[in-house]
């Protein structure tokens, strides 16, 4: 009998491992039982080709030379990052942030009169963090018959996901701090309006804020082809002209740097100035990874566990966001 | 910002061995003190006020906010003289106009009408809080002069 090895190969341009062809046939003929037993033998060779003493570390190394799935969905990368300030705390520090509290008077006097006195006080705010987890089971054997590395792509989905848990909670506080201090806007219509996005500049510039970045999703921002007014009526520079042309949309519009990131929702824009005057990002230990054998049911455990995270915005009037409804 | 207060003129800062005999007091509400001589607990409509709670939180450690623990260290201002208050102390819920007699109002707060006078609203004031970027509408405040003296 031929061995394995000597009848399939793996085929690096479809992923798969494929018969060995001879002048369009299959090099020999093998029954089903028994390409599986040496199916079998092949994938616990690779296993113990680890050699690694760990079974966990085995089980990963199984048959990782076969190219996986094409992915269907990009990881997830964050994009309220940019807003906040990054702040790394250990175990057990306070995460106190002073929180001003000044009341200050200046008067029209006469030369004569009493001086009145104002006291500056002081008070504190801790932000509350939280946390996220996530964990796969991973059977022995459906590693061996996936025969690509499955749980490096369920890992991948689970830092995406845990990623994602951030984003929302991240987007949540800025909300609040948006709403709190009224910068937030709508525009109908279902695209971002040029008169939208200038009524925010305008008002950020006058409060001594200027804005001086923004995040929208990229489909969103090609809203702007649609754009007239002003020097889109009158005529762009040439090289905001070729902007247009190669990505539908000028990146530098109104001295704002726009961030562009799928995973912003569709339905908003946010601008802000530099994050260091307006919000923290608290941080508590790092992404974690553990992992198990259950040898009674035949599987790994893998656990991932985020850092903890908390949110302040200490200065609201640095932010602004703008709703597209339909 | 809320429940601003200030003591601007006057008045005497008293805080030996008094304590807060109750939560929910703040530096600006009108309080009393109790037969025993060193707790403090909030007015009410129908009690002569000793004074204003006022000072900082000074014992405990990094404060989230204004309001005492019970049992508290606090000081008390008494005598006479002029403080800044804004609307969060009146019953109302607005500013007393400009010459209106202040009372003693439930649960610390200053009425426009009661039993027990204890000062004046004399102006009213703008001050601009710390907040806006460039804050153009400022917090009305009410200047007040006040006399604890007459309850002695």
């Amino acid at each position: 009998m031929s061995k394995l090895g000597e009848i399939i190969q793996f085929d690096k341009r479809v992923g798969f491992i494929l018969p060995v062809e001879e002048n369009g046939k299959v090099r020999a003929a093998y029954s089903g039982e028994s390409v599986m037993n040496e199916v079998d033998a092949l994938l616990a060779d690779l296993a113990r080709g680890g050699s690694s003493g760990d079974a966990r570390q085995d089980h990963i190394l199984l048959a990782q030379a076969i190219v996986p799935p094409i992915a269907q969905a990009i990881p997830y990368t964050r994009w309220t990052e940019m807003f906040f300030m990054p702040v790394n705390y250990s175990h057990g520090e306070d995460n106190r942030l002073a929180v001003e509290d000044i009341t200050t008077l200046a008067w029209q006097t006469t030369g004569e009169s009493q001086v009145m006195f104002t006291a500056p006080g002081y008070l504190w705010t801790r932000p509350t963090f939280i946390e996220f987890d996530s964990g796969i089971e991973m059977y022995w054997r459906r590693m061996e018959r996936a025969g690509w590395n499955v749980l490096q792509r369920a890992m991948e989905r689970v830092r995406s996901d845990i990623a994602r848990q951030i984003d929302t909670n991240a987007q949540t506080a800025l909300d609040a701090a948006i709403s709190g201090v009224s910068h937030n806007s709508t525009v109908s219509g279902g695209k971002v309006t040029k008169a939208a996005v200038d009524a925010i500049i305008k008002a950020a510039q006058q409060i001594g804020f200027p804005m001086t970045m923004a995040m929208i999703n990229p489909g969103t921002m090609t809203d702007m082809t649609s754009w007239s007014g002003g020097v889109f009526t009158s005529g762009l520079a040439e090289e905001d002209r070729r902007e247009m042309v190669t990505s539908l949309y000028i990146g530098r519009y109104g001295g704002i740097q726009w961030y562009t990131n799928p995973n912003c929702p569709t339905d908003y824009v946010y601008f802000s100035g530099p994050a260091s005057n307006g919000a923290y990002e608290q941080r508590r230990g790092g992404m974690r990874t553990y992992s198990d054998v259950d040898i009674v049911r035949k599987l790994d455990l893998h656990t991932v566990l985020s850092g903890e995270y908390a949110w302040y915005v200490g200065n609201a009037y640095n932010y602004w966001s703008l709703q597209v409804t339909s | 910002m809320s429940y601003e207060f200030e003591k601007v003129e006057g008045g005497v800062v008293f805080g030996k061995d008094l304590v807060t005999n109750e939560a929910n007091i703040r530096p600006g509400l009108l309080v009393v003190m109790d037969s025993g001589g060193d707790g403090v607990g909030l007015c009410g409509a129908d009690s002569k006020p000793d004074g204003f709670a006022y000072g900082a939180r000074e014992k405990v450690y990094n404060p989230t906010t204004k309001v005492y623990a019970s049992g508290e260290e606090v000081n008390l201002i008494m005598g006479d003289g002029m403080a800044l208050l804004s609307v969060d102390f009146f019953s109302s819920g607005s500013l007393p106009s400009i010459q209106a007699d202040l009372y003693a109002g439930a649960s610390g707060k200053i009425a426009t009408s009661g039993s027990y006078k204890f000062g004046k609203c004399r102006q009213q004031v703008t001050s601009y809080p710390g907040t806006g970027g460039v804050p153009r509408t400022g917090t009305s405040l009410a200047l007040i002069s006040f006399d604890f003296n007459a309850f002695n």
